[in-house]
Order: structure tokens, then sequence, then C-alpha cells
């Protein structure tokens, strides 16, 4: 089962109503609440009438008028709301910082922004799961090599012991710590994606009808007024913070994430291996060696560790890692620095920037909610 | 009794032979020589800037590092080559429009107030003209501000001679500050893969089991893993909080490979932005106080950094040269497997192999690993952030915004 997707929900074809209705539906839910307002506001100026209370009147009154500001305010948002659901990437940041397209996530400039929002989520997402498949592949041949176990005791006098153990742990300790930055990166970014289709589905459907609602009537104005502005800041200014913290990390022109992303297509790809191109570095040569021809040179390297105990264990680790050393140390630390600037800088900074649009506008529409202390989030 | 004799006989006859095969005891310094050789070659042009990922974003890859170079974020700075016509192209122009848009919007709100004679009207439009004056003077102070950041990085570090500052690839405060990051990662790995090799002769002997014994059927064996369990341990816990400190720089290298590359292309034209709306004001204050405070305070930190490293790394010991002492001259290599076994038996071998030089070396890494953890990966970013974070708190305050910026603290 798939999420729908942010087009679908502003282009009203996830809707209520079915497909092809645009935001009508929406607003049309919006325009209901309102004629409720208005049926109350009937009945308690038909009841002024009655009693002759002219308090009642002029009460019903002004509060016609704000309801006349707030049906105004419908068209108001729906309409910026579907103008910016045409909005595309050609249309809101440069031609050159375009991410494209990668896999099945497609972003070129006729992508729709709210698409567009969406599709860093979920492109971060599939980097992230790469990287801990790319995990579990070189954890495989980590543990192989550190439970490599020679036995050297010609005649009975010498040893038994696994050399590889001491420079294999510590990777493997790596490893572990990549795996759970990892996943919790994941989640993070995982729940700023469901938070954008859920913030989009249900701004639009149902709290943006009820603020309308509350907004008609003095009691509730204020609340209503900031679910509102709330709302405004969900519907706009979140998915283009999302955008532009895609640009900033996905764009060919040079975000840093494109560099880390190359260098690990190169790695882990099948046209490198060692013995035909020495000067690139790639881990599936040495993997597609370590189970091919290698055994020749282990034991040779073990006749090498019964000759001299300790001297002779280089021919081994020459033949397991050889100048993999630096690679298989620093690709999970990477991954996890990784992971942090994506499932927690750059949220954090989106969360201050949101936090405050989301008070500037809770403040406009109604009354000032204290949003500020979602930054507690980071 | 006599099949025994000759059995023993034997039994030496192929020890000795075993010994003669020459034990290759030079593979291990091989590996090591080579591998040392490498990672310190791969750190100086990784620091330098100098390798495939030097000023362009590479297409291969030789080292890891490569990713984390310079590359795509060498030539994005407002003074960097081709820097300032792309961003006035992409972003400045479509920023300046849209103040433009607001200011023609005032204007009419203007024209309104008079014509229908609102002083609500009129007023609101003179503020909102003075909100845009404001943004203006607030970009012209931030260009004043690191125009005088780069005057006195500029004055102050030319020609001392200095790896960094001399360094024609870092054109900027926030080139060296990278620098910087670079060379701790490029210290830390080194520090890290000596532990690492350092562990991988102590484990091979922590994890042996040695047999004594001339027969199969007559055999004696023990290990030294109690013994050595401790140095072991403390070995691995300083590896992996250095593995931790080595993200966290690389995590610093992506930061200001991000201000760099964004502070002038987005950040800055997306602060206007917000600013000229009044409903977006106060994130575009936000945004204006946390660029002032990345732009210039972020960097500059490094730089007072770097500084302290200079003069603390004369008490840390080259972890190379020690651990290329240790392999060297330990003599451990260049004893054949059987020999080893018998000698570890008696103590007066095995005492001051341990204590005269593994022990020692141990605490020498783990010196090192000590001052680059608590002081380079946790004391000095904890004060790089704290002064970054409460600059950009006093600005916004200045700036009349209230921002929780302090909830970045919980990062560290």
């Amino acid at each position: 089962m798939q999420l729908i997707t942010p087009g679908e929900i502003v282009s009203g074809s996830a809707g209520l109503f079915g497909s092809g209705l645009g935001l009508w539906p929406y607003a049309i839910l919006s325009g209901l609440a309102l004629g409720v307002s208005v049926v109350i506001l009937a009945v308690m100026y038909l009841w002024g009438t009655l009693f002759r209370n002219a308090q009642m009147h002029a009460f019903v009154k002004s509060e016609m008028y704000e309801l006349g500001i707030t049906a105004i305010m419908i068209p108001m948002i729906y309409g910026a709301v579907m103008a910016m659901s045409t909005l595309t990437m050609g249309s809101f940041v440069p031609a050159d910082l375009i991410p494209g397209t990668s896999g099945t996530v497609v972003t070129n400039s006729n992508t729709l922004i709210y698409d567009a929002a969406a599709q860093f989520y979920q492109r971060a997402e599939n980097d992230m799961s790469g990287w801990l498949e790319m995990n579990y592949i070189i954890n495989m041949y980590v543990d192989q090599i550190a439970s490599v176990t020679p036995y050297a005791r010609p005649l009975g006098v010498g040893l038994v012991a696994s050399p590889m153990a001491g420079l294999a742990s510590p990777i493997k300790q790596l490893l572990y710590q990549m795996t759970s930055a990892l996943a919790l990166a994941f989640v993070i970014n995982h729940a700023q994606l469901v938070v954008y289709i859920f913030s989009l589905q249900a701004f639009l459907k149902y709290y943006l009808p009820i603020g309308f609602f509350l907004r008609a009537f003095t009691p509730t104005r204020r609340l209503g007024g900031t679910i509102m502005g709330v709302a405004v800041a969900f519907l706009f200014v979140f998915p283009a913070i999302s955008t532009i913290t895609y640009t900033m990390f996905y764009s060919p022109a040079g975000g840093p994430l494109v560099t880390f992303r190359a260098m690990l297509t190169q790695y882990m790809s099948d046209g490198c291996d060692p013995n035909t191109a020495p000067d690139q570095v790639c881990f599936t040569g040495h993997f597609r060696r370590f189970y091919s021809s290698n055994f020749t040179g282990i034991g040779g390297s073990l006749i090498d560790l019964i000759g001299g105990a300790v001297g002779g264990l280089g021919s081994l680790f020459q033949n397991l890692i050889g100048n993999m050393m630096l690679m298989l140390m620093l690709f999970p630390i990477s991954v996890v620095s990784w992971a942090f600037a994506i499932g927690f800088i750059v949220p954090a900074f989106n969360v201050i920037i949101f936090t405050q649009a989301a008070k500037a506008l809770s403040k406009s529409f109604g009354d000032e909610v204290d949003v500020s202390s979602l930054t507690r989030m980071i | 009794m006599m099949k025994m004799h000759a059995l023993a006989l034997l039994s030496i006859v192929l020890l000795l032979g075993a010994s003669a095969y020459a034990a290759d005891d030079g593979s291990l310094s091989g590996f090591f020589n080579n591998t040392s050789t490498m990672i310190t070659g791969q750190g100086n042009n990784f620091i330098d800037a100098a390798g495939a990922a030097g000023q362009v974003a590479p297409t291969t890859f030789s080292s890891v590092y490569d990713a984390f170079g310079p590359g795509n974020c060498g030539d994005y700075w407002i003074s960097a080559v081709g820097g300032a016509s792309t961003i006035i192209g992409v972003w400045y122009i479509p920023s300046i429009a849209v103040v433009f848009i607001v200011l023609i919007g005032l204007a009419l709100v203007y024209m309104w107030g008079q014509v229908f004679n609102s002083p609500q009207m009129i007023a609101l439009a003179k503020d909102e003209f003075f909100q845009t004056f404001l943004t203006v003077m607030r970009v012209v102070f931030l260009i004043g501000m690191l125009s005088a950041g780069e005057v006195w990085y500029s004055l102050r570090a030319t020609d001392t001679g200095d790896r960094i500052y001399n360094n024609l690839n870092n054109k900027n405060m926030i080139d060296s500050a990278s620098a910087f990051a670079r060379m701790m990662v490029s210290d830390m790995v080194q520090h890290y893969s000596m532990l690492v090799m350092y562990n991988m002769v102590i484990h091979t002997l922590y994890s042996s089991t040695m047999w004594v014994g001339v027969t199969w059927r007559a055999m004696y064996s023990f290990n030294l893993g109690p013994v050595l369990k401790p140095l072991i341990d403390i070995v691995g816990s300083a590896l992996q909080f250095l593995s931790l400190g080595i993200s966290e720089w690389m995590l610093h290298i992506v930061t200001l490979c991000l201000i760099k590359k964004w502070t002038w292309g987005l950040f800055i034209p997306m602060s206007m932005l917000l600013r000229a709306f009044p409903y977006t004001r106060a994130a575009g204050e936000a945004l204006f106080a946390l660029v002032f405070a990345l732009a210039l305070f972020y960097p500059f930190m490094f730089i007072f950094d770097y500084e302290v490293h200079k003069i603390m790394k004369y008490n840390l010991v080259d972890a190379q040269k020690a651990m290329s002492t240790f392999l060297h001259k330990s003599g451990i290599m260049s004893l054949f497997g059987s020999v080893l076994v018998m000698m570890f038996l008696m103590a007066g071998v095995f005492m001051p192999f341990f204590l005269g030089g593994a022990l020692n070396l141990a605490f020498e890494l783990i010196r090192g690993s000590v001052y680059y953890i608590v002081i380079i990966s946790i004391f000095l970013p904890f004060i790089n952030i704290f002064v970054t974070l409460t600059a950009a708190k006093e600005i916004a305050n200045f700036f009349r915004v209230d921002v929780n910026f302090m909830s970045f603290l919980k990062i560290i």
C-alpha cells in the first residue's frame, strides 16, 4: 500500500468527492461550515427580533461582518493553494538546481512543488535504504574477515589465533553505529514525509473548514484564526522549505550529497575491478576476489604465519584488506555523518523557520500559538 | 625408546626447517608501511585540497576522502570566480524582483490610503517601506561584517608560513575553517588507523591459543587473554569514541560546505524574501540571524580552534612513528611461531615486551585519542556551537524576534 501523493491531495483526486474536482470539495466543506455559521446567526437574529433585543441584533451584525471577512478568506486561501499546486520546479528554482531523476523518483522542471517536497523525503529514504543494504554487505565481508582462524602449529607447537578480529572488531562496531544512526535518521525522515502528507490532507479537508467555522464566532475566533494560520504554514511554508532543502542536497550543480552518492556508485558498482583499474578503489572487486582466487594467497600467508608468528600476518592482511582499510573504516563513519546531516541538522533548521512562520501567521489570523515549543522536538 | 628419540629429533629438524623457511617477517611491516603511507598521502591531499576533489567536483574517486573535499563547495562564495554572477543571476534577481513587487504593492496601499483618507493604510504603507529599508540595511550590514572578517583574516594570515593560511586553495576564512576540519578528520583517521593496527597485533596474541607439545596426544596449551583484556577494552573504547569524533568532524565539513555554498546563493535571498511579507517576517528575521552567526562566527571559531590545536599538538606523540617503532623494533615480527610460543611461556621474555613496548605504546595512543575526543571533538565544538548559537540568539533579540536556537545545543 502506497501513501497518496501530495499532487493527488491538492488536485482533489484523493478527496472525498472523487477525482477531477480540484480543491472544490475542500472549499465546499469550508463553505458548508460557514453556512452552518450563517444558520446559527440567523437563528440568533430571529431570536433578537422575537424578543426585540437590539443588543443581539447589533451582535449578529458585527458577527456577520466577521463572517464576511472569513468568507473572503476561503477563496483567498484555497485560491493560493490552487495557484501553488500548479507551481512547478521550473518556476520555483533556477534550472541548474533542479535535482533531476534518480530511479523511480523523477524531478524535472514540470514537477509540482507539492510533489517535489515529498520527493525529497522519498529520495533521502531511498538513499538511506541503500546505505543500510551496503552496510549489510560490508558487514558480511567484515564478519568473515573477523572470523578467519589460522591453525599454525606444526608438530604441535604453535598457535591458533584470530588475527583479523583485531582489525575487524572496531569496524563491526562502526557498522553497528551506522545502522543505529541510519535507522534513527530513516525514522525522522519518514516521519517528516508522513507529517507532510498528513498535513496536506488534514489541513485542507478538516482543519481549514473547522478553522473557518470557528473564526465566524467571537468566543472561538482566535482559536479558528490560529488553526488557519498553522494550516497556511503547513500548506505553503513546509513544502517550500522542503523543496529548497531538496535542491540544496540533490541538485546536480553540486549539493555535497551528490558527490557522496557518486562516490558510493563508483565504489559499489560492478564495473570497478582493482585488477583492471588499479587506480580506482572499489569494494566489489575485492569482494569478488575474496571469494574466487584469494584463498591461495591465504594459504601462502598461513605458511608465513608458521614461519613468522606476527610478521607473517602481513600477507593475510594484505590479501584480505589491502588498500581497502581506509574505505572500510571511513564508509560507516561518513554515512553516520550524512545521516546526521539529513536526519537532524537540516530538520532542525527547517523546524525553526517553520515555527517562526507558523507563529507569525497564527498571530495574524487569530491568536499567537506557542508553536515555538515545537523546537523542543529537536 | 629409540623411536621416541627419533621422533623428537625429527620434530626439531622440522621446526628448524620451518624457521629456515625464512619467516616472512617483512610482510606485516610492509602492510603497515603501505597502509600508513597511503593514509598519510591521501590525508595530505585531502587537507590541501590537492587531490581529485580539489576545487572541482570529482568524477572518479581514489579515496573516500574525495567525497568530503571542497569539490562543489570550492567555487561558491561571493568572491570566488564565477560565483557572484551565478548567485546574482539565479537568486538575487528574483528576490529583488519580489521586493520591488512588494514596494509597488505598498505604493498602491499608500495611494489608496491617500484617496480614501485612511491614516491606518498610510501608516501601514510607511511602516512596510521602513521594513523594506531595514531588510536592505541588514544585507548591507552583513556584507560589511563579512568583508571586515575577511580583511582581518587576510591581514592576520598572510605570509605566516602556515600550511592552511598559505594554501592558495583557501581563499576565505571559511575555506581555512574547512581545511582545519579536514585536517582534524585526517589526523583522527591516522590515529584511528594506528590504533586499529595496534589492536590487530595485540588482538592476535589476545585471541591466540598457544600449543606446546611433541605429539598430538601430549600437549599443553595456554593463552594470554585475561592479561590483555583490559588493554583490548581500553583500545576498543578509544576506537569507538574516536570514530564518533571523525563522524562529527565530517559533519562539520558538510555544514561548512552548506554554509559556503548556500549563504549568498540561498539563505540571504530567502531571508530577504521571507522578510518582505509581514506574515513571514519573523521567519525571515530568524533566518537572517542564523545566517549572520553561521557565516561569520562559526568559521571564525574554527580558526580559533586551529590556533589552539597548533599549540596543543606538541603534547602528542606521533602515532605513526610510535607504531612503526613498535612493529619494527619490538622484535615480535622476527620470531617464528613456535619459538614465540615457547618464549611467551617464559615471563622473562613476555614482560619486557609487554611492559616495555606494548603497554607504553597503548597509553601513548590512548593519550592522543583522549585529546582528539575530549578537546577536539567535545570541548571545542561545544564552544563553537555555543558561541554561534548565542550570537544568533542575540542578533535575533536585536532584531526583536524570539527564536529558541538553544534547542540546537541538544544536538551536541
